[in-house]
């Protein structure tokens, strides 16, 4: 009885398991047979069209924005098996690992997006190929960002999140809501690490911790960087190639307003510095050559080699104690790219140089015929050099010193080896600023308010080995529909090599820590070298 | 032992179990109609929760880890408030659920019907929803955690392998749906396998197996599955709380029960009341601990002290539901247990007047006597009937019931109601928010220059960047910005919050400011939300046939879109509220625009009237063309903002720019003209019977400033003669003070009668707000 019953059992498992085999062999999709010619490419969104794209991004899932009943979509390459999509409706939702296989099979390759579209007049219509092409290197797997409301008071729910870019995880690192609606911000690695990580916690009314989160081999520690000079938290940061050093700007920073332009927010320093930061030691330096009281120095950037300081700086037009914006003159703020040279073993400084000034840097669009001082003049920004130290990488605005607030901001190349400096050729007439450089210098992130004009969203490009850059494509989303309706911006895009392992207690844990305090600095901006202790 | 699922009630009249059950959610919905107003919940609670869209994207966006689901089933259910009857209904559903699953656990534990103890949390229900912030979210954990235990407790397996195997299964899912009420399933279960089944191998797998599966499920839930058992337990430390007192719960209980038995011997008279004493303690710790990452899942993730959310009726109402389920099944359980106990005794020793006193029912008897299952429950649920009237006044949050009644007739412009319920509101209970809505209703109603110092008017209490006043005070604000004509601050205000009242506002910026691909996002969220999907869609369409909204049929977006002062005119601003309120030129810049804009010249008039520059007052009067007043007649202003088009005009002048030319005629001693238009007499012999009995204020003040100027220099001697080491001047000098500070105080308290003796009869006036800085109804 017993034996018969499990007789049963098995003959009813096998032919359910065939009936499924049956059906999955019937419903598979294949490509339709008959057709006619669009003769044009098809509308996608995003538009992942005609890009360069890593072997080891996820799956770019898409809308196919034509209408009709039903899609299929073939992607193949030269090699490997082509993956075909069915879909009852415009997403397009590519399989994970059959994409993963085909990246891998044409490393170096190209890859071709068939679209056919079943019509209501009941015929398939077949689009022209998309190619696209597949980077022989990888881009870092993780990318780290912050999510932001697009508001100006808006931190109830903002915080720094890490995205596996090979597949669709994202995880928090740091949300406001654990540490009670305070400001997180300003997350930096060190070249890109996942290990060797700082960021900042502003206080807020009700959480009691604040200050600059050190997050290394494994360990969190809360840094009060404050003193008597600056009594404000330090600001943009750059790792020292070696690990025991840590550039920063101190900025005192006011936010504003436009009544009237399309750009609602702007912001502006008032003072400015840059200061050194001995992890070892625990000191913060202010080297008087890059803290000049009447200049407005920021955005320390060290080249690869540990033997330059980048760093961007203008002059100071108004009183550092004012505090109103002085309308008529926080347009004519234009900061330059200079650099300073530093020997890593005597810790020495040496003079600074002009790298870039404004008066370089072509204005967008301007007429030829205008006299060379009306064409030219921005204000050059965010240096970023890249790993092998050729290319420095450059937001350019109008004015100031925060491009992401300007429309008209744009991505510069700037070759070391020639001096020479260019327009990246797929800038966007929206906003394009905040960039980071892989670890193999192939790929950059970078923000962009190219999609609508308002929310950022990162992008990446491919740069060559000449510079010259590849046209971008927008983060993957698992819902190719994603953007449609996200309503945070992306702060910040950072890529590392691997997944960022601290987790969100530590860090609290870190910032309630007891025993912080002030560094006793005195004087304002010191014109010798000061070098102090920080607390931990 | 007798299972809980070999129970059998054939009587007939077992259906009237449903009967009162029925009428008891009848009257719920009544009461939640009638008395509690949904959609006042839904509006404040909309306001205070991020936008929500009501789609499946959405859901699979949302769910990342444990109790998301919860979170967003919840957050799905509340939509329902939105409705008149819809929302009343889904709440009656839920409750019904909930007291439907606490009255199967309890006879699953009791082996038999627990009278009318099912209507308990009916009754916590119903107060903690009338206090308006109640999330539906803690009722739906509680409701996934009772279902789980139902099942558990029902489940047709008797083999303890099979029941642990159950457990870890029910844990698991629970943990991964609901989070920390997991806790609520393994005490509950635990209490039935010791008290009812008698099954010791069970119950312990009861309380170890939740912690367990709930460490998977967190382990599970991690990105890459990366995180070893270390942190995954620490990330279970919410949960843990909860679950350590139920061990003790438990442990308690079973110490409890093994005290009773041995005393039975002595026949002891045991209650129900005394079974539940143990129980009821350990419950209340249990239900607290569990509160606390329910409270989590609302929103605050990170506070690990409990108590700090326990300190009002609502909170300590939600511990209470909470503790009741352990308490009525460690309670039934015991009872159960030592009812087992006090028969076998009873049957050896012939005791019955011991079941007698326990009111136990001795083997063989009725175990449903019609009294205990029907009637009984019946009277109770007639009770409900009288009792949800008196439960409303006495529950009710009416201070944020009118607050939400205030937002949602803002929303919905209805002026008149809003001047109702401002004169309905006691001044220290006035708003920013209302006093925003009150301006613009006075404004809508054409009496805003009559009557605004009818009403508190308080708006320079904002002073700082993250003061931020209520959201209705931001949504009017937004409002106030665009309407006047700047669009920008406008859109600050309206991005302080990811509400769907100001994201609305935010899609409607960016498309009167010519942005309908920044527009697009909010409008795609919005498409999918209850409240403003209608609106979304039609604009989603009109944006595809007209990206800029420019043909003939946009009315309002021209309107508005003709009071922004051109890009030339741009200005810096600090978005702070107090900063913009009080900025002349947010108002004087869309009225040199458009010389229309009588809602830019009235709320520029009222800021001079705030802000007592009575000068600025009567320049506009004389000047301004919107006036109605000598339209050609050349002046600063009119070269300005006088470009064409016929200005809007008055019938008179308004009240209160009347009471501000005689304020300014009584400083200046000069008699001040309107061309074409006098001050009406009852405004002047107002004014004058005010200034009559006002006079001796300033003789009064005068008195007060001159003894505080006199007992400040008499410090300054002090500080001499104590230096001196004068005793006898110091004395003397402190004597003086005193004297000082005595008047001063007299005077002051005489200022004060006088005036509470003006406030009847001008609190309405612009000159009682000119010198007292208050106004409104006393």
């Amino acid at each position: 009885m017993k034996k018969r019953r499990l007789m049963l059992i098995a003959g009813g498992a096998v032919v359910v398991l065939v009936a499924v085999t049956c059906a999955y062999l019937l419903t598979r999709p294949s490509a339709p047979a008959d057709y006619v010619s669009a003769g044009r490419p098809p509308r996608i969104r995003p538009d992942y069209a005609d890009v360069l794209i890593p072997p080891n991004i996820a799956p770019m899932n898409f809308l196919v924005d034509e209408p009709g009943r039903q899609y299929f979509v073939r992607i193949a390459g030269d090699s490997g098996l082509a993956i075909d999509v069915s879909s009852s409706g415009h997403d397009i939702d590519i399989p994970m690992a059959q994409w993963q296989k085909l990246l891998a099979a044409n490393r170096g390759g190209q890859v071709s997006i068939d679209v056919y579209v079943h019509g209501e007049d009941g015929r398939w219509l077949r689009f022209d190929t998309i190619t696209n092409t597949v980077a022989a290197e990888d881009i870092d797997n993780h990318l780290v960002y912050r999510l932001v409301f697009p508001g100006i008071h808006n931190w109830a729910d903002l915080g720094i999140y890490q995205r596996n870019l090979e597949a669709y995880n994202e995880s928090p690192i740091l949300q406001s809501l654990s540490i009670h609606s305070s400001c997180c911000n300003c997350h930096t690695f060190q070249g890109n690490r996942p290990d060797a990580m700082l960021l900042h916690v502003r206080p807020g009314p009700t959480f009691p911790g604040a200050g600059m989160i050190l997050w290394r081999d494994g360990q969190a520690a809360n840094i009060d960087t404050r003193t008597t000079v600056n009594p404000s938290p330090v600001g943009y940061a750059s790792w020292h190639p070696g690990g025991k050093l840590i550039a920063f700007s101190v900025n005192k920073i006011k936010l504003f307003s436009h009544s009237a332009a399309q750009d609602l927010r702007d912001q502006m320093d008032y003072d400015s510095d840059l200061c050194v930061y001995d992890v070892e030691d625990r000191k913060l330096a202010y080297p008087p050559k890059i803290s000049l009281p009447d200049q407005l120095e920021t955005f320390p950037c060290w080249s690869p080699d540990g033997q330059y300081l980048y760093f961007c700086r203008a002059p100071m037009l108004w009183d550092p104690r004012t505090t109103m914006v002085p309308e008529d003159k926080y347009k004519s703020v234009f900061y330059s790219l200079m650099r300073i040279r530093y020997n890593a073993q005597d810790k020495t400084w040496g003079e600074v140089e002009t790298v870039l000034a404004p008066e370089d840097v072509e204005k967008r669009g301007a007429d030829p015929r205008l006299p060379r001082d009306k064409r030219f003049g921005r204000s050059v920004l965010e240096p970023k050099v890249s790993p092998d130290g050729r290319f420095i990488l450059l937001a350019v605005a109008d004015y100031g010193n925060v491009p992401i607030f300007q429309k008209n901001s744009d991505l510069y190349m700037y070759d070391l080896a020639t001096g020479r400096h260019w327009y990246l050729e797929y800038n966007s007439d929206d906003c394009d600023s905040w960039h980071c450089w892989s670890s193999n210098g192939r790929w950059i992130v970078f923000s962009s308010r190219r999609a609508d004009g308002q929310f950022v969203r990162p992008y990446f490009s491919h740069i060559d080995a000449e510079g010259k850059d590849s046209k971008p494509f927008i983060l993957p989303q698992k819902d190719p529909a994603f953007y449609d309706t996200f309503l945070k911006t992306y702060n910040i895009p950072e890529l590392v090599t691997g997944r960022v392992q601290v987790k969100q207690e530590q860090v609290i844990q870190a910032l309630l820590a007891t025993g912080r305090k002030a560094i006793p600095v005195t004087g304002a901006t010191p014109h010798e070298p000061t070098s102090v202790p920080a607390s931990p | 032992m007798q299972s809980p699922f070999a129970q059998k009630t054939s009587r007939w009249w077992s259906v009237l179990y449903a009967l009162p059950a029925i009428v008891l959610l009848i009257a719920m919905l009544v009461f939640f109609h009638n008395s509690f107003d949904t959609r006042l919940a839904y509006q404040h609670q909309s306001l205070q929760t991020p936008l929500f869209p009501l789609c499946l994207r959405d859901f699979r966006q949302s769910i990342h880890g444990p109790a998301d689901i919860v979170g967003w089933v919840s957050r799905a259910l509340s939509q329902a408030y939105f409705f008149e009857w819809l929302g009343p209904m889904v709440i009656v559903l839920v409750i019904a659920a909930i007291i439907a699953a606490v009255a199967g656990y309890a006879r699953a534990v009791a082996c038999r019907g627990v009278g009318g103890a099912w209507i308990i949390p009916a009754f916590a229900l119903m107060a903690l929803h009338n206090q308006y912030d109640y999330y539906m979210v803690s009722s739906i954990g509680l409701l996934a955690a009772l279902a789980a235990l139902n099942a558990y407790v029902w489940l047709p397996l008797r083999h303890a392998a099979l029941r642990a195997t159950a457990m870890a299964v029910l844990a698991a899912g629970l943990y991964f749906v609901a989070g920390p009420p997991c806790a609520l399933l393994a005490a509950g279960a635990a209490i039935y396998e010791f008290f009812t089944a008698r099954r010791w191998f069970p119950g312990v797998s009861c309380l170890l197996i939740p912690p367990l599966a709930a460490i998977g499920v967190e382990w599970l839930a991690s990105d890459n599955c990366l995180l070893t058992a270390g942190p995954a337990t620490s990330l279970m430390r919410e949960y843990l709380t909860a679950a350590a007192p139920s061990l003790f719960l438990v442990a308690g209980a079973l110490v409890y029960e093994s005290l009773a038995r041995a005393a039975l011997g002595r026949y002891l008279r045991l209650t129900m009341i005394a079974c539940l004493t143990v129980p009821a303690a350990g419950a209340a710790v249990f239900a607290t601990a569990v509160l606390e990452p329910v409270w989590r899942v609302i929103g605050d993730r990170w506070t690990p002290a409990f108590w700090k959310y326990a300190n009002t009726p609502l909170d300590w109402t939600l511990i209470a539901l909470y503790a009741y389920v352990v308490v009525l099944g460690a309670g039934v359980g015991l009872w159960r247990a030592l009812a087992d106990a006090i028969h076998e005794a009873s049957a050896a020793r012939g005791k019955q007047v011991v079941l007698q006193s326990l009111e136990i029912a001795p083997p063989g008897a009725p175990t449903f006597p019609f009294f205990r299952i029907a009637v009984v429950p019946f009277l109770l649920t007639l009770a409900v009937l009288g009792g949800a009237q008196a439960i409303g006044p006495i529950t009710t949050n009416g201070w944020l019931k009118a607050g939400a009644r205030v937002e949602k007739l803002y929303e919905d412009e209805d002026w008149d109601e809003i001047l109702q319920e401002a004169r309905r509101t006691p001044k220290d209970q006035y708003s920013f928010g209302l006093n925003m809505a009150v301006n613009r209703a006075l404004y809508h109603k054409g009496r805003l220059a009559y009557d605004m110092f009818s009403y508190p008017q308080q708006y320079k209490m904002v002073t700082g960047i993250l003061d931020v006043p209520d959201q209705t005070g931001m949504c009017a604000l937004s409002d106030l910005m665009l309407h006047l004509g700047r669009p920008n601050e406008a859109e600050g205000f309206a991005g302080v919050f990811d509400r769907a009242d100001l994201v609305r506002r935010l899609a409607w910026i960016k498309l009167v400011k010519r942005e309908p691909r920044a527009a697009r996002p909010y409008l795609n969220v919005l498409a999918d939300n209850v409240k403003y999907s209608a609106w979304a869609r039609e604009l989603l369409k009109r944006t595809d046939a007209d990206p800029y909204l420019e043909g003939p049929a946009e009315v309002e977006i021209k309107r508005i879109r003709e009071n922004i002062p051109p890009p030339d005119r741009e200005n810096l601003n600090f978005l702070y509220v107090d900063y913009i309120l009080r900025n002349p030129r947010v108002y004087l810049d869309p009225l040199r625009a458009n010389a229309q804009n009588k809602m830019a010249f009235e709320y520029l008039m009222a800021f001079y009237l705030m802000e007592r520059k009575l000068e600025r007052v009567y320049e506009h009067l004389i000047d301004a063309p919107p006036i109605g007043f000598e339209p050609g007649r050349p002046s600063r202003l009119n070269s300005t903002y006088m470009v064409d088009g016929r200005p809007f005009t008055y019938p008179d002048i308004p009240r209160h720019y009347e009471e501000a030319m005689l304020m300014y005629e009584k400083g200046t001693g000069q008699a001040l003209r309107v061309p074409g238009k006098t001050i009406s007499p009852q405004t002047r012999a107002r004014f004058e019977a005010f200034t009559a009995r006002f006079a001796p204020y300033q003789k009064l003040w005068d008195q007060k400033d001159a003894a505080v100027k006199a007992a400040n220099f008499k410090r300054k001697g002090l500080k001499v003669a104590h230096k001196a080491n004068d005793t006898k001047r110091e004395a003397e000098l402190n004597a003086a003070i005193a004297d000082d500070e005595r008047r001063a105080a007299e005077a002051t308290a005489g200022m004060e009668a006088l005036k509470a003796d003006l406030r009847p009869d001008f609190y309405d006036t612009y000159y009682f707000y000119f010198y007292f800085a208050e106004g409104g109804r006393p």
